[in-house]
């Protein structure tokens, strides 16, 4: 065949080039299969912590006078529920009563098909059980006998067995059926809970309007790894027994309700990811297409001599896209190859990505088909190849600073807004994206790659070649100016890659350093130690611990509000200056240090309270003592604070006039907080409160960020690497293999392996200086935007941007490395015989 | 008559400037002759021969080869007529460098939609390429590079070869047996355009179509 | 030789000096010996053609005269040039020789400036070299607008431009027209005669060998002066 013909003597012949290409192709595979294997674990673990924090996947509600007769899937268990008018309970000759209350009834082994619902804190679960807010107010025990008031009926007493705490108690007394803003506001407080047949025995007779019966169900947990999916099963399954119980039962569907938020989460990530991996796809098909492209001028004369042979225009489409597929496939095949091996190594799972498969030939196709297209004529095929002299649409009519006036415009007005790419609602697990708020970066990115491919080709190469071409310069810059468009297209591609890892780099480093400041937050340091009788010293002696810093802690009243109130030492405590607002850190901690009665209050309480400084503010506490302070400034995070409200005031002051528990906050000398938690505990017996930041950093945040990144970002740093060095390296190599004649000749006419050596190393340092150059800067603004937009991914709002200086050093390092690789691999072949160069070509 | 051109022009435009690089040129040959388009460079010579063999498509006049209309044809037809009818020799670039000589010999043939491995063996023997038929262009002399060329340009059996200076970068002890072997090959039914400055070929012609600034003289 | 040059030679150093002088490709059995035992001088004026069948062994010969190739046995000095024939020797090849991203000012410079002239000086004596051979207006030309023959008196230029002692034209006139060959020809003698160079033409057009006053013949790798 024809086809074959020809792709059996590019393999025998064309395998360097093929390979060049098929690597860019694979590049262009490797990172979105890597990244959908990533999203593809991160979902799975996302389905399975949802699936895993739901204690009763579905409850299935009887409605009044009808009977379920539908069997439920899976697991189910029957409970009952009773409204009833109170309890009461005579303990040391004081009899006390509470409101109303529910009686549940449930059936033997409830316990163990739901362990999420149910946690026995004292007695045994074999009888009667107390929820432990029911417990405390009537300071039952197990043991305890307890008075049921039964409307309609008389008391009745109950021998409890155990007290338990109720996990789940929100879903369970949910109203099935009704929206949420109809639940109830709280659980109920009383709540006791029967073995079925005690229910039973106690409620026969009591009017049905105050019964309630529910199937709790736990169905197949063999559910689809994507949330979504897993969503759209759960609640098809729901839907589908109600339309089976035709009316006798509702579903209050748990899970689904679970999935639905991992759902918006999922899709968050995903947005989130591939928009921070998109320019390296779009950089790496970039590349594939200059690769292919280098080999434009042999390319255009074989097609010539096809046509002339009478090759139809179909003939040569055909040809061109065997090769397409040739190197398409190698590409992938590659590329899946290289996202299995990430994917494997990284987070222990390898699937293959269709769509990624797909891009890749995609790809494949953009790059090597036009050129095949274009030649339509046989004249057209063998007129020589030469760029048109003309500069191309976008560059006159500035395209690229329109893209870049647009960016700045979407920033602006999204940053003006307060506008913020994901928002929390209040007391909701959902996120919700704002993709409007990708247009700034997107148009930054596209507007400062033509930028710099402005620069690159009007950039004064006579000017900058003096230096290093010495005698020659003048030849040097007449050669490279009269290849400024190729010159400038692998600049271009080199500082953009240069960019995608130094914004990629910084992102991340920004990103993983607020995580740790959000844990540190939370935790208020690596380890924090309270509820102990242990001293400072003591405390200081544990193996691991740098540094302890006590921490006042009670409550006070301001006005009718109860908040956190803190006493520090401002001249040991340490505070970032985003904590504070209207001055830096250390002069707010001034302030506390020269007065007192100084207090910081947080910024909501200004407004509410309308303070100006120095207002006295007077705090009571819970049984009524007042205590005199001066407001002296604004905080608005504070380690272990809640965000909203809280107050600081010196630690001494606070010992004299309203004393406080005392906290430790610990710095570790480098140990791992975890196993310096683990020796405190071990110091402090088990009544202390000891917490890691490690443990903590798990714990925060939302279910996105509580997925480890960490498989994730180093795809995505490795990827900008191999990117970066395949950009400055290969592409300038095959630029040098085109000129293997032009150097041959050079050598003929006596050049020096030196004199050519100047040629070589004046491109190479032009390539190399434009890319660390202008891609550092271009990076730079990337990752200030980045961080600017997606702030709502950092919590708190960084205060810097952190720089990876160690990556930024391989970064450089590799680059070097490959713009040495190229230029010595074309010094040392312009070393052999010119004639045999020569005759080669 | 396998060629018949009737008062061809064509006109190239570059700017402002108007090169008339055919003007009213006409001419017949016969299966079995040797035609040599001779003149000075620039005299129309190539852009003759790309006209008949509908590489070129000329401003005025018309040619047909082996009784079909070549000429004012989508490029389509034209290719579909070439790979049929014509064989081209230029003087250097014949081969596809990624392909053996063996290979360019089949891919020309395919291209002209036959598949005929006993014309290609005996083409190649008959140029006395036998022996390389498995070697890559870039390992073959010139004389056996234009000999590889050749058996490439007949590999359709066409009713017309066309040869733009064939033997230019060859020695006269190795161009004289490339032009016999022209003649030879091209036997009873093909017909020969070659055009060149060569005095072998002069010799070899059976007819000399003399150009001047586009004109026969 | 002539008895006029041998009466020029009194006196005077050899440029080349070749003594069994071998090339040969490849190893062992399949090797392809290119050139043997040639023996040889050149004379400073002296003008030789060199013809033979393809494949005979020319270009081999040049290249080796030239000290762009080593031999494999044998030996070759350049007595008049101390042995350095590099800056010394200009070269015409048979294919296109002009590299593509400079223009003929620049294309006929390079030598000059590679051996270390100003490059002021060198695009001067460039356009000196360009006049003398009518080509002024080409100046700014770039290779790929020139047509076979252009390109080729270009690389003329060239070498007059470097004022060699050693001139060495491989087929220059393979791909002209008879006219344009002549003229080439002509051109090459004409500067290798206002250098007092020696100049050796390879070549198969016995038109071409004709114009010059001696002429060497090659045969499967021997060379009969």
């Amino acid at each position: 065949m024809l086809i074959l013909i020809w792709l059996r003597g590019l393999l025998v012949r064309r395998t360097g080039r093929l390979a060049a290409a098929a690597a860019g192709i694979a590049l262009a595979v490797a990172l979105p299969a890597a990244l959908g294997a990533f999203l593809a674990t991160a979902k799975a673990t996302m389905t399975a912590r949802s699936i895993q924090r739901v204690a009763v996947d579905w409850q299935v509600e009887q409605q009044p006078g009808q009977s379920v007769s539908v069997p439920m899937p899976g697991t189910s268990k029957q409970v009952s529920f009773a409204r009833i008018g109170g309890f009461e309970s005579r303990q040391a000759g004081q009899t006390l009563t509470t409101g109303a209350g529910q009686v549940l009834g449930l059936p033997a082994g409830y316990a163990a098909t739901f362990p999420g619902e149910l946690r026995l804190l004292a007695g045994n679960a074999n009888g009667p059980l107390l929820a432990q807010q029911t417990a405390a107010n009537l300071h039952a025990q197990p043991g305890a006998s307890v008075t049921v008031r039964r409307p309609g009926l008389p008391d009745a007493t109950v021998t409890v067995t155990g007290v338990v705490e109720l996990l789940a108690a929100d879903s369970l007394f949910q109203r099935v059926g009704a929206p949420p803003g109809a639940q109830p506001q709280a659980p109920p407080d009383n709540v006791l809970l029967l073995p079925e047949s005690d229910w039973r025995r106690m409620f026969d007779g009591i009017a049905r309007d105050r019964v309630r019966t529910q199937f709790h169900v736990r169905i197949d947990h063999r559910l689809p790894p994507d949330p979504a999916a897993a969503y759209t099963a759960v609640t098809g399954q729901a839907r589908n027994l109600e339309e089976r119980m035709a009316g006798s039962g509702l579903v209050g569907d748990n899970l689904g309700a679970a999935l639905d938020a991992a759902r918006e989460d999922a899709l968050y990530s995903q947005v989130l990811f591939l928009f921070l991996g998109a320019p390296a796809v779009v950089l790496a098909a970039l590349l594939a297409g200059l690769v292919t492209r280098t080999g434009a001028p042999r390319r255009m004369a074989e097609q010539a001599l096809l046509r002339t042979r009478g090759a139809s225009r179909g003939t040569l489409v055909r040809l061109a896209l065997a090769e397409t597929a040739l190197v398409g496939v190698a590409g992938v095949l590659a590329g899946l190859g290289l996202a299995a091996l990430a994917g494997r190594a990284l987070f222990g799972s390898a699937n293959v990505s269709w769509w990624a498969a797909a891009l890749g030939l995609l790809v494949a196709a953009v790059t090597v088909l036009p050129p095949t297209l274009h030649a339509t004529t046989v004249a057209a095929a063998r007129r020589p190849v030469g760029g048109p002299r003309r500069s191309p649409a976008w560059l006159r009519y500035g395209l690229d600073l329109w893209l870049l006036a647009g960016s700045a415009v979407v920033f602006w007005i999204t940053s003006k807004n307060g506008y913020q790419l994901v928002l929390v609602p209040e007391g909701l697990p959902q996120l919700s994206v704002d993709y409007w708020a990708f247009a700034g970066p997107a148009l930054l990115w596209t507007g400062a790659g033509l930028l710099i491919w402005r620069l690159t080709r009007t950039m004064p190469i006579t000017w900058a070649v003096r230096p290093l071409a010495g005698g020659l310069a003048g030849t040097v810059s007449a050669m490279l100016t009269r290849q400024r468009a190729p010159l400038a297209r692998t600049a271009t591609l080199a500082a953009l890659a240069v960019a995608f890892a130094v914004s990629t780099s910084v992102f991340d480093t920004t990103y993983r350093q607020q995580a740790q400041v959000d844990a540190e937050l939370t935790n208020g340091a690596d380890v924090t130690v309270s509820q102990a009788a242990a001293t400072q010293g003591q405390l200081a002696a544990v193996p691991g611990v740098a540094r302890v810093e006590p921490l006042q802690h009670r409550f006070a009243y301001v006005g009718s509000d109860l908040q956190d109130l803190y006493g520090i030492r401002p001249s040991t405590v340490r505070l970032h200056d985003a904590y504070v607002s209207g001055g830096t850190a250390r002069e707010i901690l001034d302030r506390l240090a020269r007065q007192p009665d100084a207090l910081l209050v947080s910024q909501e309480t200004v407004n509410d309270f309308q303070l100006h400084l120095g207002d006295q503010v007077r705090l009571r506490t819970e049984n009524g003592r007042t205590v005199p302070f001066h407001y002296a400034g604004v905080i608005t995070e504070f380690p272990t604070a809640p965000r909203d409200s809280f107050l600081v005031a010196n630690a001494s002051y606070l010992a004299r006039t309203m004393p406080a528990d005392t906290m430790y906050l610990i710095s570790t000398d480098g140990a791992q907080p975890r196993q310096v938690a683990a020796a405190l505990r071990g110091r402090l017996g088990p009544t202390a409160k000891v917490t890691d930041v490690q443990t903590t950093r798990q714990v925060v945040g939302s279910s996105l960020t509580a997925v480890d990144l960490a498989g994730l970002t180093t795809i995505e740093l490795g990827y900008a690497l191999a990117l970066a060095a395949m950009a400055t390296g290969l592409l300038l190599a095959l630029g040098f293999a085109e000129r293997r004649r032009t150097y041959a000749l050079a050598r003929v006419l006596g050049a020096t392996p030196r004199q050519l050596g100047s040629f070589v190393w004046a491109e190479v340092a032009l390539v190399g200086v434009a890319a660390a150059v202008l891609g550092a800067l271009c990076g730079w603004a990337l990752s200030r935007m980045l961080v600017a937009v997606l702030s709502g991914v950092f919590d708190p709002p960084p205060d810097a941007l952190a720089v990876p200086w160690a990556y930024l050093a391989v970064l450089a390092i590799l680059g070097v490395a490959a713009l040495l690789a190229a230029g010595t691999a074309t010094v040392r072949a312009a070393r052999r015989p010119p004639l045999t160069v020569l005759r080669d070509l | 008559m396998i060629v018949q051109a009737e008062e061809l022009y064509r006109f190239y435009r570059s700017g402002d400037e108007e090169t008339r690089a055919l003007r009213g040129v006409s001419l017949d040959v016969a299966a079995g002759e040797v035609v040599l388009v001779s003149g000075p460079s620039g005299s129309g010579k190539s852009t003759l021969l790309a006209c008949l063999g509908g590489l070129d498509d000329p401003d005025g006049g018309i040619v047909r080869v082996d009784g079909h209309r070549i000429s004012h044809r989508p490029e389509a037809e034209r290719a579909a007529l070439r790979a049929r009818l014509v064989g081209v020799l230029f003087q250097s670039g014949n081969l596809i460098e990624h392909l053996t000589v063996a290979a360019n010999v089949d891919l020309a043939q395919r291209l002209a939609g036959r598949r005929d491995r006993r014309l290609r063996d005996e083409l190649l023997d008959g140029l006395g390429l036998a022996g390389r038929a498995r070697a890559w262009p870039s390992e073959l002399s010139g004389g056996e590079a234009a000999r590889a060329g050749l058996a490439v340009a007949l590999a359709n059996r066409p009713a017309l070869l066309l040869a733009d200076e064939p033997t230019g970068e060859l020695d006269q002890h190795t161009e004289g047996p490339v032009l016999r072997l022209i003649r030879r090959q091209a036997g009873e039914r093909t017909a020969v355009v070659i055009a060149s400055h060569s005095p072998a070929v002069r010799r070899l012609a059976d007819r000399i179509l003399e150009l001047k600034d586009g004109r026969a003289t | 030789m002539t008895a006029e040059l041998k009466d020029r030679a009194v006196g005077m150093t050899a440029l080349v000096s070749c003594q069994g002088l071998a090339r040969s490709y490849g190893k062992g059995a399949n090797a392809l010996v290119a050139v043997h035992s040639v023996t040889c001088e050149l004379w400073p004026g002296q003008q030789v053609a060199i013809t033979g069948p393809s494949g005979s062994g020319k270009t081999t010969l040049l290249h080796l005269l030239a000290g762009l190739d080593r031999p494999t046995a044998g030996r070759i000095a350049w007595p008049a040039l101390d042995d350095h024939p590099r800056g010394h020797v200009g070269v015409v090849f048979q294919g296109p020789s002009l590299l593509p991203p400079l223009n003929v000012a620049e294309n006929v410079a390079l030598p000059l400036i590679i051996a270390g002239i100003d490059e002021a000086e060198a695009k001067e004596r460039a356009l000196t070299a360009l006049s003398a051979i009518g080509l002024a207006g080409l100046a700014a030309s770039l290779p790929e607008q020139l047509s076979g023959g252009q390109a080729q008196r270009v690389a003329v230029a060239r070498v007059l431009a470097a004022e060699p002692r050693l001139i060495i034209a491989d087929e220059p006139t393979a791909q002209l027209d008879s006219d344009l060959a002549r003229r080439v020809v002509d051109l090459l003698i004409e500067v290798a005669s206002r250098l007092e160079a020696a100049l050796v033409v390879a070549t198969h057009d016995p038109l071409v060998a004709a114009r010059l006053p001696a002429t060497w013949t090659m045969s499967d790798g021997a060379l009969t002066c």
